[in-house]
């Protein structure tokens, strides 16, 4: 039986924080989970009040894309065009409109021309609340007289007044009150913003890394955007806040600094039909997922995704609750990972995600050299746009990675030609996230589930093994492996030997052992420092595996 | 990494160095003995490098502050030693892998605005209170593979007798 582990309900929590004139990563202020019965999947609608947006040469762009019946269709459309920016259509548009967005090169001058921070909006900053815990709660002063205030963050007021502070287009949903719901004139929920194009790339999205996001929609319940192309952003290409009901679908994201398509505290999503590659951190990532009652049900779905060449091609720190089918996750550094890192994200520890029948392969993607160092050791505003910067040390060679998480569900995928490990399974003490009390510091990692997994077999039958097939730290318990083949069809190899590896569904109570030597051993990887560490005494995550075999 | 170039003072260390002055714990007379605040809870092991790190040494254990006042040590300060050597060393308070929240790609406009419990939480930065434990894992990289003495901390030194 899975065990759930308590998660946060419906809690407010903190998160970390942002001083606007230092850098201190891409904090974000207080955020309540929305109520999962109050929403749903948007679905796409092809009727409705619309605001179409245009560019100078979309004309030739259409005539150039489309033909006959299409061609005119688009064209008419054109000709109701009122906006030259997305920005200016989303401040006019109001709740249930659908943004119309022709062929063209998108890259929101008008946006790039407000300060970052926007001097409008410089005193609406958070109160300083510092969270070192999963709970979110401050962490009490420290023998050593220190405060534990430091910083502060945009208030959801500050992105509504000001959406461009950070922002290219900024989807402001609810009003000011905090009732959650768009019953307001003036509120902006259940928008779809779609590109006209044939294809997402008629559409293009170029970001800046002046402003964390292109896109940031923030409590916009029902909000859907397809059919585009995004790249560029400090931070991420698209991201969805706060938000009951979300649907990405038919976008291309690449070459953000950090992350492609990114969910925050939200529910009802759909992550379909996307391509996402060159990010320094994830292709993917629904962090902090929906806080459901129970393992098996799902409020994020990962639907046929394309994820490449980012430093993770999925990642989520308190990923719960999130189900990923028939996706392909290669040529990353790390194919797929869910951790228990970071104290502050609502959901911690993570649990119950499901992984099933996708492909995880290849993912050998060495951002750990010298010709990769002389980029990345410079600033990030420095940087190539067109260059990928690992944010942080990984296995690399690794397949799928559960770092600290309960109850997940891997089952039926292609795990194949991963240089070091296909699947890695180890615990974070609570200590990790500044969760200090006795409690914690095992509650990481049970009752994980890997069946019926095909390993180290390739298209075709083709014997692509992995380094090693199963990689365990030994600690926790309700672990279980059963019904998985290894390369052309033999045993998978593992790491503890496989009368060590508990089976299911027949589980002999295994409560695991301190697994002091295995996950010490990947302690000296936390001192990796892009700038001043690239390659950790100790630390093999940082250097490419032999190919195996 | 920690070698033998001199690395910025922090308030930490100087809050170790103030408490050290104090004379609570004596210092040892050789290699064998510990001198400073921390002493090993148990018995400190030698792990096994993974491979591609054929040069590469790790030990992991638990310390205990043994004296009377609270003590701060950065992880950078650890240094191994052997026949008076300095080795390469990286050092984490953890007892196993961790990250911070912000991205090391980025940095931080000024190092000293990273807050102590990130550096804390991040096992970079040790703050024990009288009788507290934490653990630690040293990494360091010696082409010989030979015994080592032990670990220099500023004004302390822990003793490591752990066959290679």
């Amino acid at each position: 039986m899975i065990r759930r582990v308590p998660g946060m309900g419906l809690a407010a929590v903190a998160f970390a924080l942002l001083v606007p004139s230092v850098v201190y990563g891409h904090a974000e202020r207080p955020m309540e989970y929305p109520d999962p019965s109050a929403g749903s999947v948007p679905e796409y609608r092809t009727s409705g009040p619309k605001l179409v947006v245009c560019k100078a040469d979309s004309e030739r762009r259409v005539k150039r894309i489309f033909k006959g019946r299409a061609e005119r269709q688009r064209l008419r459309l054109l000709d109701q065009c009122e906006f030259r920016n997305v920005q200016a259509a989303v401040d006019r548009a109001r709740n249930g409109h659908r943004i119309m967005i022709m062929p063209g090169r998108y890259k929101e001058k008008p946006s790039r021309r407000v300060p970052t921070p926007d001097p409008r909006c410089e005193e609406m900053f958070g109160p300083p609340l510092m969270t070192g815990t999963s709970l979110g709660s401050a962490t009490p002063g420290n023998a050593f007289g220190e405060g534990v205030a430091t910083g502060e963050v945009p208030t959801y007021q500050h992105h509504r007044i000001c959406p461009n502070s950070y922002n290219l287009v900024m989807i402001a949903g609810d009003g000011p009150d905090r009732n959650r719901t768009c019953e307001g004139r003036r509120e902006k929920c259940n928008l779809q913003i779609e590109g006209m194009g044939k294809r997402p790339t008629d559409v293009r999205f170029v970001g800046t890394r002046k402003k964390f996001n292109i896109f940031r929609a923030d409590r916009a319940d029902g909000i859907g955007f397809y059919n585009f192309h995004a790249k560029y952003s400090d931070f991420n290409n698209l991201y969805v806040a706060e938000t009951n009901g979300f649907r990405f679908e038919d976008i291309v994201s690449r070459y953000s600094f950090e992350y492609g398509f990114l969910s925050f505290v939200s529910d009802n999503g759909l992550y379909k039909d996307l391509e996402a590659s060159h990010s320094g951190d994830s292709g993917i990532y629904p962090g902090s997922g929906p806080q459901r009652e129970r393992c098996g049900d799902y409020g994020i779905e990962v639907d046929n995704v394309d994820s490449h060449h980012n430093l993770l091609g999925y990642s989520a720190t308190a990923g719960d609750s999130v189900d990923v089918h028939d996706s392909d996750f290669h040529d990353n550094v790390v194919g797929i990972s869910n951790d228990s890192f970071i104290g502050g994200h609502p959901g911690l520890p993570q649990d119950c995600s499901r992984f099933a029948g996708n492909r995880i392969y290849s993912n050998n993607f060495n951002l750990f050299n010298d010709k990769r160092d002389e980029i990345c050791v410079q600033p990030s505003m420095e940087q190539p746009r067109r260059s990928v910067c690992p944010t942080f040390a990984a296995p690399l060679g690794t397949g799928i990675l559960i770092a600290g998480g309960n109850g997940n569900l891997i089952e039926d995928n292609e795990i194949y030609d991963n240089w070091r490990y296909g699947t890695m399974l180890f615990h974070v003490p609570g200590a990790v996230r500044g969760d200090l009390e006795p409690q914690f510091q095992v509650d990481t990692s049970h009752d994980n589930v890997f069946r019926r997994n095909a390993m180290g077999t390739g298209p075709g039958g083709a014997k692509l093994p992995n380094g090693t097939d199963f990689w365990w730290d030994e600690q926790g318990s309700g672990n279980c492996w059963s019904a998985n083949r290894g390369s052309r069809g033999g045993q998978p190899s593992s790491d503890p030997p496989r009368p060590l590896l508990p089976g299911c569904p027949d589980l002999i109570p295994y409560p695991g052992r301190p697994a002091t030597s295995k996950t010490s051993a990947q302690a000296p990887c936390a001192t990796f420092d892009q700038r001043e560490n690239r390659e950790p005494v100790g630390c093999s995550w940082v250097v490419k595996p032999d190919r195996p075999g | 990494m920690s070698t033998a170039r001199a690395r910025p003072r922090r308030r930490a260390v100087l809050l170790a160095a103030t408490v050290l002055a104090v004379g609570l714990i004596s210092a040892g007379c050789d290699d064998d003995d510990p001198a400073g605040p921390l002493r090993w809870e148990g018995e400190p092991a030698l792990l096994e490098a993974e491979a591609g790190l054929p040069d590469d040494r790790i030990i992991s254990g638990e310390v205990r502050n043994s004296s009377l006042e609270p003590i701060a040590i950065e992880a950078d300060e650890l240094v191994v030693i052997a026949d008076g050597e300095e080795f390469e060393t990286d050092t984490t308070f953890l007892a196993g892998y961790g990250r911070g929240f912000v991205e090391t790609a980025r940095g931080y406009a000024d190092p000293d605005d990273v807050p102590d419990f990130e550096r804390v939480r991040t096992g970079r930065l040790l703050q024990l209170e009288p009788g507290g434990t934490t653990p630690v894992v040293v990494a360091w990289r010696d082409a010989e593979a030979g015994a080592i003495d032990g670990v220099r901390y500023p004004r302390g030194f822990l003793p490591v007798d752990v066959e290679p």
